[in-house]
């Protein structure tokens, strides 16, 4: 009788873990993706469209009410062979196609050939604003230029002003550079031999560290706070490391360091994100970083290996997106994957930009399609609080305030963000 | 340094056929690729920090090694377009550029995948991306212990060449006066002159001009060796690049066969000018000048 009794209670606590885990109640911090508009970025492409709702990968209908709030900010993108600018309410303001390269800010961009010996700088909107004489490809940061030499070591800073343009300092780092970064006027460059320099705005060094503890020493990511008063660097292979300075009146000072289970051995992401107290970097198919003010460290396993990451600011969430490599797929679902949730979100895409042709119709499949997901992770708990299934051959990630945009081969959709 | 002389004194003392190649194992990573620039020659305006070969399908390890970086697509375009470095015995390391990114061989995101390679192996097809003006191999060897990047035509097996350098118009100069030298040259005494000289060694496998640099530029004053340039190593000073530790690229060229080597006080007495140039295969040139004093 009592083993019986015992029996009922595991039954039912069995029957009730299984429900919590198909009906998992609400925490409060599930976060619903609004879309607010899709912008077609393909050459000939229709006028922006608003309205499905997605949350945890389900699409729903609701009106967007941004009123009044157009194109108060406006976005860089890059999407496969096609960049340019978005407004706030989706409206392509500029769009054209990638020649080798092209290197983008708010305020101008650079779309380069392969091989040339003019920078021609370019407004938001198309408009030729200077040129300058520079062979090399060049890196725009904020007002900033770089300008890679051909030599692949040497790198150099050019004033961007069209009228006064002339080349501010030029540096050659003993052996070729692997990962750039820039934050005020401080540039941050690794090399392949394990070189970290930083140099201030005369080109002048701040640190000059090379690494002799690794078995192979190389730098595979480099990365600057938004105040330059931090750097580090992912470094060596086997054991790969993670390498944090700070700076002070003589230089960079190294305060951290930690070894990584994994190396890659090739270029990587790393960046200061969350107002910098967040070190967050790319590792084999996960996300890992530190908190940097509790020097807590963290992983977030993925599915698959990291396409971009960024930070939803007023949200404190990092949003991650993650995709396979794939040789083909079915393409059911241009935009967004092959889940139910995904195709209701492309339905209500095709209705609202009346492009029936591109989405839900049977097509041939499409090479090198790749598939994943967009994760929503609050940054403290890191508890994952919003996944929405991806599937394109060429992705773009952005986050700016409460705003996350996400590129799917010739669409970008902007998503906002609902608590509850 | 140790690793160097052993290098050079397998060039100079033994046999050419006996090179660093063997005693390496080395192999040219493009096999029936055209040298179109060597290093140390003026090259987009800096000193080339390998050899470019242009043509050949496919790119092989140029010896055995292990894969330490692959760059194929970064956040930013590298002039050297998709790449690969390798690292091999005696702390030598190897990059091949320009190859073309969709058949990279690109290392596994894992801690226990297959990095080494064998000379047989393919690392990529010939490609044009980066900074290139068409399909070609950029090959630069690295050495650690040095801290510099090493000619490769030091290392790599010797190529047949019997065609002999160049020694062609020699410049004088005095502040903004420029003259060409003829075999006895007068000279305004006392002067001090700058001299200049036109040095390149012609490419060896192609039907038309095919500027190289050479290996070696010895300049002597009345047969005392007054400057010896070898390109044979460079290394990074200060954020600016210096062949054989000495020369940066704007004090050495003049423009893309212009070199300057040096200057000559000239007195009371002529001063004999002899310029010997030597490549890789031994082949050598030498022109003098003789500076006249006039007063």
């Amino acid at each position: 009788m009592k083993r019986r009794k015992r029996t009922t209670v595991l039954l039912a606590v069995v029957l009730l873990a299984i429900y919590l885990l198909l009906f998992p109640r609400g925490t409060g911090e599930e976060i619903q993706l609004q879309v607010r508009w899709i912008a077609s970025v393909a050459e000939g492409a229709s006028p922006p469209a608003t309205g499905a709702q997605v949350s945890e990968g389900r699409a729903s209908e609701t009106p967007e009410s941004e009123g009044g709030s157009r194109d108060r900010r406006r976005w860089a993108f890059r999407l496969g062979d096609r960049f340019g600018y978005l407004g706030d309410s989706g409206t392509v303001l500029f769009a054209s196609d990638v020649l080798h390269h092209v290197s983008m800010t708010d305020e101008r961009f650079v779309n380069y050939p392969d091989v040339s010996q003019t920078v021609v700088l370019h407004g938001p909107d198309g408009t030729m604003r200077s040129a300058i004489d520079a062979a090399g490809y060049p890196l725009l940061f904020e007002d900033r230029m770089l300008l890679l030499l051909p030599d692949g070591t040497t790198i150099a800073e050019w004033s961007i002003d069209g009228a006064t343009a002339h080349r501010v300092w030029q540096y050659s780092i003993a052996s070729v550079y692997s990962a750039i970064d820039v934050a005020g006027d401080v540039t941050l460059v690794g090399d392949i031999d394990g070189r970290l320099v930083a140099l201030d705005g005369a080109g002048g060094e701040l640190l000059h560290y090379r690494s002799r503890s690794g078995r192979l020493p190389v730098v595979v990511a480099v990365a600057l706070s938004s105040d330059a008063m931090m750097a580090a660097a992912l470094i060596d292979v086997e054991p790969q490391r993670v390498v944090v300075y700070r700076r002070d009146d003589e230089g960079y000072t190294q305060t951290a360091e930690y070894t990584l289970p994994a190396s890659l051995r090739r270029p990587a992401r790393m960046r200061f994100l969350l107002d910098d107290r967040f070190l967050v970097w790319e590792q084999p198919h996960a996300l890992a970083g530190v908190r940097l003010d509790t020097d807590t460290r963290f992983e977030l396993p993925l599915g698959a290996p990291v396409v971009d990451f960024a930070a939803v600011e007023d949200l404190g969430l990092l949003a991650v997106l993650y995709a396979s490599e794939a040789t083909g797929g079915d393409a059911a679902a241009d935009a967004i994957g092959d889940t139910d949730a995904a195709a209701d979100a492309a339905a209500a895409d095709t209705a609202s930009t009346g492009d029936a042709g591109d989405a839900g119709a049977a097509e041939l499949p499409r090479p090198n399609v790749r598939s994943g997901e967009l994760v929503l992770y609050n940054a403290v708990t890191r508890i994952p609080v919003g996944r929405l299934p991806v599937e394109a051959r060429h992705f773009f990630l952005h986050a700016d305030g409460d705003t996350v945009l996400l590129g799917l081969d010739d669409r970008i959709v902007a998503y906002r963000f609902i608590r509850g | 340094m140790r690793r160097l002389l052993i290098v050079l004194a397998t060039l100079f003392v033994a046999s050419s056929t006996f090179t660093a190649s063997l005693l390496y194992g080395w192999q040219w990573p493009v096999a029936d690729g055209m040298i179109s620039a060597t290093f140390g020659q003026l090259h987009h305006g800096g000193f080339s920090r390998g050899v470019v070969l242009g043509g050949g399908d496919a790119v092989h390890p140029a010896s055995d090694g292990e894969i330490v970086f692959s760059f194929d697509a970064g956040e930013f375009a590298h002039p050297l377009g998709s790449y690969i470095v390798l690292q091999h015995d005696g702390g030598f390391r190897t990059l091949y550029g320009n190859l073309d990114p969709a058949t990279v061989l690109v290392p596994p995101d894992t801690a226990t995948g297959e990095f080494t390679v064998e000379p047989s192996q393919r690392l990529a097809a010939v490609g044009s991306s980066g900074y290139a003006t068409g399909r070609q191999t950029t090959f630069e060897i690295i050495d650690d212990e040095l801290d510099a990047f090493v000619n490769p035509l030091l290392i790599l097996p010797e190529r047949a060449d019997r065609r002999t350098p160049v020694v062609g118009r020699i410049l004088i100069e005095r502040g903004s006066e420029q003259l060409e030298a003829g075999a006895v040259t007068p000279i305004v005494a006392p002067a001090t002159v700058a001299l200049v000289a036109e040095i390149y060694d012609a490419g060896a496998a192609t039907g038309y001009l095919q500027i190289l640099a050479p290996y070696e530029i010895v300049v002597e004053h009345d047969g005392a060796e007054a400057r010896r340039i070898t390109y044979e190593t460079l290394q990074a000073r200060g954020g600016s690049f210096l062949l054989g530790g000495r020369y940066a690229a704007e004090q050495l060229y003049r423009g893309e066969r212009m070199v300057h080597l040096g200057e000559v006080e000239v007195t009371t007495e002529p001063v004999t000018i002899t310029i010997t140039v030597r490549d890789f295969s031994g082949n050598a040139v030498s022109r003098s000048v003789v500076l006249r004093p006039e007063f």
